[in-house]
């Protein structure tokens, strides 16, 4: 739409040469629809949902506007442009820099008020700035009016009402991003404080003037230095002791405030009570007692869902893929195709990638249900609800929504951590969120349940959840007493409150369903992508390991090299009831990614069978027949749900907690802790039966 | 009293926020200022809190909760807006602004009577939550 428009403007210049490239950077506060707004104009397709700090990461995205190439950075949504929190000093430094060329402050005009703060900052800034009045279509609805003219008279920015979500006011919003790259604000003084705060802003630009004559905009680093930031401070080390004999930051805020307090009253028009409505769910949902009954209701139903619903999906999928198996082998034979790539085609990929694909149905109601979660408002609600039982683990409630993300996939939930403040709750919220047990685990549950708990089997898959749960949360207890002890010589003081609950409730909506599909498909898309590589190329290797030993092809998989590799872990596995070289196998190959668990049992297992159609009785049969029972399958569910995650997960946290010593720490830890886990419910249930 | 001892669904005026740093300059940023009218949404079995400020619904720890400080809004609080009384704005706004036509030195307090109103329409409909 933007990139087919004709040129009808006059292409930028700089020094009299075209600017090929612009760079554009979207600020803005949390949930205030950045990223929306940047897949609207890349096409890309970040996720997106409705709580404060789903972005993390600086995201790069291009798009052609009138023939130019313009650069969009996406960044994580911040609240104000103090050095305080590591997004605050990201985004901070990032404009400050000279990569952008325009920045765009995106703010959500539902609730223009509490967006102006980091708006009057950035104008403070002085780089060339664009207010992209968001959401529009939620004012309108609304039946409120935003004066943008007036806006724009007290603010002497262009101010573009869009909506990202109907794409809206996208051209309107680049056609002056485009016109505003000579833009100065330096000289005009828009947020005007008191005479005495003025006064002291001038003395300090001329120190600063003659400090540094080449200095960027001085009023700027004035007010900073008024606000004794740290920062500032040591950029401009000069002696301004005389001018600013205490902090002045409460004052330049409660300036700032009464400043916006005058723009909302002159430029908003019927401002509308469209709370009540968030109020009303809040009632239930956010309930003093039954709030957290009401979450844990909630939790049981998506895995129910995913479970019993999924299933019968499953079903379908299972016996179509049992069809493709033996259609397969049939081809191939009248194709005078050779057995062995015959066995490799048919016992290895399809065995192995196939297993997983049945898999999907319950997958995608999972992520489905995560989606219905996280767009429609109540994401944030469960921190607070869930605040009591955290803060009894040395956690605030915000580390739960990490959490509960790893319960679909490990690696974005790592990264969410970098939402917590306080740099122990992350590495604790860290070394616990692998306990929720990933969507990756899912097959393997489904597998070993649906073979040995009959009618129980949903019931065994969802006490996975809860073991983890409260393993986790355990975990974090145990490590919050060991910290305290070690906290005991040293005052800590208010550094202590770093770790309380502060959140911000976004109003509840409904959710939009082009989000939802693109969270799901996006979810979706990788779990395939994963069935055809990693899970493709850990089927072959398998099949080759399975299939030849020492004395080359081999029919019996027990003489395989396969097999002499499980076997190493034998006399390991064997007090947890998980001593099969099988088992073993499928365990190590499981490091790769968790549904090779599944698809190496799926080759290891299935093999013979697949031409019999009966694929999971089969596989029960095959494991029966080597000793393997219900017990065995518990113990080996409860293993998988502590050990290792995959290579990527173990990547990210490496990444996150940027010391190699620690990863390995929290490899071995989990390691060890899922060898004991299973040993533990393997002998202790098996006095009992 | 406390942010905890106060009632939900009733308007407050924060009278002093006593949190450490950097926690009190984040909820500044949030709209958490001295003077500002405040209105307790819910308080959960824990202590935890939910209040809404300047358009900002927050939800906050016990601990926190602790160290903010209110005082009943009376009736010219919600007249006259946030700081109990309209300050003198004697700070020669207008001068080099950007735009400058249009804008004088307001010596009413028009907006504080609008902030009152608004929050008088937040307040009946909440009242029957208690």
């Amino acid at each position: 739409m933007i990139a087919d428009k004709k040129d009808n403007i006059a292409p930028k210049r700089e020094n009299g040469q075209l600017k090929e490239e612009l760079q554009i950077g979207f600020i803005g506060n949390p949930n205030s629809g950045k990223t929306t707004l940047f897949n609207a104009y890349t096409g890309a397709r970040l996720k997106v949902a409705n709580w404060p700090g789903v972005t993390v990461e600086k995201k790069q995205g291009a798009f052609k506007y009138h023939k130019h190439i313009y650069k969009l950075v996406d960044l994580p949504g911040i609240y104000s442009l103090t050095s305080y929190s590591i997004e605050e000093k990201v985004s901070r430094q990032y404009i400050l820099s000279d990569d952008v060329d325009v920045i765009v402050d995106v703010a959500d005009a539902s609730n223009l008020e509490k967006n102006l703060y980091l708006a009057l900052q950035l104008i403070e800034i002085g780089k060339p700035l664009v207010l992209a009045l968001n959401m529009m279509d939620v004012v309108e609805e609304r039946g409120m009016e935003i004066d943008t003219h007036r806006l724009h008279e007290m603010l002497a920015i262009p101010v573009i009402p869009v909506s990202a979500r109907k794409k809206t006011g996208l051209d309107i919003l680049m056609h002056a991003v485009s016109h505003s790259t000579d833009m100065d604000l330096k000289h005009k003084r828009i947020m005007v404080y008191s005479d005495p705060i003025e006064d002291k802003i001038e003395k300090l630009v001329q120190r600063l003037v003659a400090y540094d004559p080449a200095i960027y905009n001085p009023r700027y680093f004035a007010i900073k230095l008024l606000e004794q930031d740290k920062e500032i401070m040591e950029t401009y080390p000069i002696d301004v002791s005389d001018i600013v004999d205490r902090s002045y930051e409460t004052d330049i805020i409660n300036e700032k405030y009464d400043f916006i307090e005058e723009i909302v009253e002159e430029t908003l028009i019927n401002k509308q009570e469209k709370e009540i409505f968030t109020d009303k769910v809040d009632s239930v949902l956010t309930h003093r007692i039954w709030g957290l009954p009401i979450f844990f209701a909630i939790m049981g139903l998506v895995f129910f869902l995913t479970f019993a619903l999924g299933n019968g999906i499953t079903g379908i999928l299972e016996q179509w893929l049992e069809g493709l198996g033996s259609w397969t082998e049939t081809v191939l034979t009248d194709h005078r195709v050779g057995p062995v790539i015959t066995s490799l085609l048919v016992d290895g990929i399809i065995a192995g990638v196939g297993t997983i694909v049945t898999f999907l149905p319950n997958i995608t109601i999972l992520f489905l249900a995560l989606a219905f979660l996280e767009d429609s408002g109540y994401m944030a609600r469960i921190s607070y609800v869930m605040n009591g039982l955290m803060s009894k683990v040395g956690l605030s409630g915000k580390a739960f929504i990490p959490m509960l993300l790893g319960f679909g996939c490990t690696v974005p939930a790592i990264m969410a951590t970098r939402t917590l403040e306080n740099q122990r709750d992350r590495i604790k919220t860290i070394l616990i969120t692998p306990f929720m047990s990933c969507s990756a685990k899912i097959p393997i549950y489904i597998l070993l349940s649906g073979l040995f708990f009959g009618k129980f089997a949903p019931l065994a898959a969802l006490s996975m959840y809860v073991i983890g749960l409260v393993t986790g949360l355990l975990t974090a207890y145990l490590v919050n007493k060991i910290e305290k002890g070690m906290d005991k010589k040293k005052d800590k003081g208010r550094g202590q409150e770093l770790n309380q609950l502060l959140i911000e409730l976004p109003e509840y909506k409904t959710p939009n369903a082009h989000s939802i599909f693109i969270y799901v498909w996006e979810n979706v898309k990788a779990y395939l992508t994963k069935a055809g590589t990693t899970i493709f190329l850990a089927s072959v290797v398998l099949w080759f390991i399975l299939r030849f030993g020492t004395g080359g092809f081999v029919e019996d998989m027990s003489q395989s090299f396969g097999a002499s590799i499980g076997r190493i872990l034998v006399p390991v596995l064997g007090p947890a009831g998980l001593g099969f070289w099988q088992i073993g196998l499928s365990l190590i190959a499981g490091l790769a990614a968790k549904e090779v668990v599944v698809s190496s049992m799926g080759i290891l297992f299935g093999i013979a069978n697949v031409e019999s159609a009966l694929g999971l009785s089969a596989m029960q049969q095959s494991l029966a027949a080597i000793g393997f029972g219900a017990l065995n399958a518990y113990s080996m569910m409860i293993f998988v749900l502590f050990y290792t995650p995959c290579v990527a997960a173990l990547a990210v946290i490496g990444q996150e907690l940027k010391s190699i010593k620690w990863t390995a720490l929290v490899f071995a830890f989990q390691l060890v802790f899922a060898w004991l886990a299973s040993i533990l419910v393997y002998q202790i249930v098996g006095l009992f039966i | 009293m406390t942010l905890k001892e106060a009632k939900n669904g009733k308007l407050y005026v924060v009278e002093e926020s006593t949190i450490g740093q950097p926690v009190k300059r984040r909820l500044e940023a949030m709209g958490l200022i001295e003077g500002t009218l405040i209105r307790k949404i819910n308080q959960a079995l824990d202590g935890s809190i939910i209040f809404m400020v300047r358009g900002n619904r927050l939800a906050i720890g016990k601990e926190l909760a602790d160290y903010i400080l209110l005082r009943e809004a009376l009736d010219s609080d919600l007249e006259r807006g946030r700081r109990g009384s309209c300050r003198d704005h004697g700070r020669g706004r207008g001068h080099g602004r950007g735009h400058g036509h249009g804008r004088g030195f307001r010596g009413t307090c028009a907006r504080g009577q609008a902030l009152g109103k608004m929050l008088d329409s937040d307040l009946s409909g909440m009242e029957d939550k208690n």
